[in-house]
């Protein structure tokens, strides 16, 4: 089983989790960890390597979801991820939205953490779409 | 029988919830009936729009009493969404079974509105909303509220007891 981290600067991530809470219920093995000008740079590393520990329980892989590439989220997670000692695995990607919170239900039975983070990012890709109205006729071809 | 999964929904047609339900049991096309939203060409069209790939029929009540045995005839295998329970059972008055192989009526989300009572989460009820899905439960049918397949649930009997 893959648990999951949203790491992102300020609330967002917090607030994304309350947000999918309204929408799916429980989110379990879902963690949040907000980068706050008051906690700094130090202060959220020690809250993500916290986190991590909470989330690598009981997990094959945890997978961090950041809110865009670089930046101290992601660049405390690559740190984790990149390191080979890292028990169990960390994988890392950006671009965290809500339709990619809500579908990481769908690639967490997975067992390797870089298989589920590219299922995620591609059920996530067609999820970047610009609305169209559509042909209001109905037929009966049931 | 080609009914696959009978829900309630009071965002009728929600994106990314009935798509989580479709990959979960066999749907080849979606019925949602309301008569607010049928009646309303532009509502209609945003509901229609919210689901790609999947084809969706929106009608009002009586229509769909009149086109529901149609959809029961059909090989192919059809979600049915209603807007409130007493959509369904109008329905069911009407002589449409929603008997369906998913063997129960599914509750996603009901918001809080004037006079409901909480009884789970996003899930909020009326007196006559209430009294409907007693209605249902007393025809044999089996409710459950579930937002999303892999979410906790609870059956109407279990919220029955909140709104005591």
């Amino acid at each position: 089983m893959i648990h999951f981290i949203v790491a992102t600067h300020g609330p967002l991530a917090a607030a994304l989790l309350e947000s999918g809470r309204m929408v799916y219920g429980d989110l379990p093995g879902v963690h949040a960890v907000c980068l706050t000008d008051q906690a700094g740079i130090e202060g959220f590393r020690r809250d993500f390597s916290a986190t991590l520990e909470v989330a690598s329980a009981h997990a094959d892989g945890v997978l961090v979801l950041c809110d865009m590439q670089s930046g101290t989220p992601w660049n405390v997670a690559c740190e984790a991820a990149f390191n080979p000692q890292t028990q169990p695995p960390v994988a890392v990607v950006a671009g965290v939205n809500f339709p990619m919170l809500l579908q990481t239900d769908e690639v967490m039975m997975a067992r390797d953490v870089d298989h589920a983070a590219a299922q995620l990012i591609e059920l996530t890709q067609p999820t970047l779409i610009q609305a169209k109205p559509v042909d209001p006729a109905q037929t009966d071809d049931f | 029988m080609s009914i696959s999964f009978v829900r309630i929904d009071d965002r009728v047609i929600h994106g990314q919830l009935i798509t989580r339900w479709a990959k979960e049991l066999p749907c080849d096309g979606i019925v949602a009936i309301d008569d607010a939203v049928a009646a309303d060409p532009l509502l209609s069209s945003v509901m229609k729009g919210a689901v790609s790939d999947t084809k969706v029929w929106l009608f009002d009540t009586a229509t769909a009493i009149e086109k529901l045995p149609k959809v029961i005839a059909s090989e192919k295998r059809y979600f049915v969404i209603g807007k409130s329970p007493l959509t369904l059972q109008r329905l069911e008055q009407a002589g449409i079974s929603l008997k369906n192989s998913n063997g129960k009526i599914n509750v996603g989300p009901m918001s809080a509105r004037a006079n409901t009572t909480t009884i789970g989460p996003n899930q909020s009820v009326t007196t006559d909303e209430a009294a409907a899905f007693q209605w249902l439960a007393d025809q044999g049918h089996t409710i459950e509220f579930r937002l999303v397949p892999d979410a906790s649930f609870y059956s109407w009997q279990d919220a029955r007891q909140k709104l005591k």
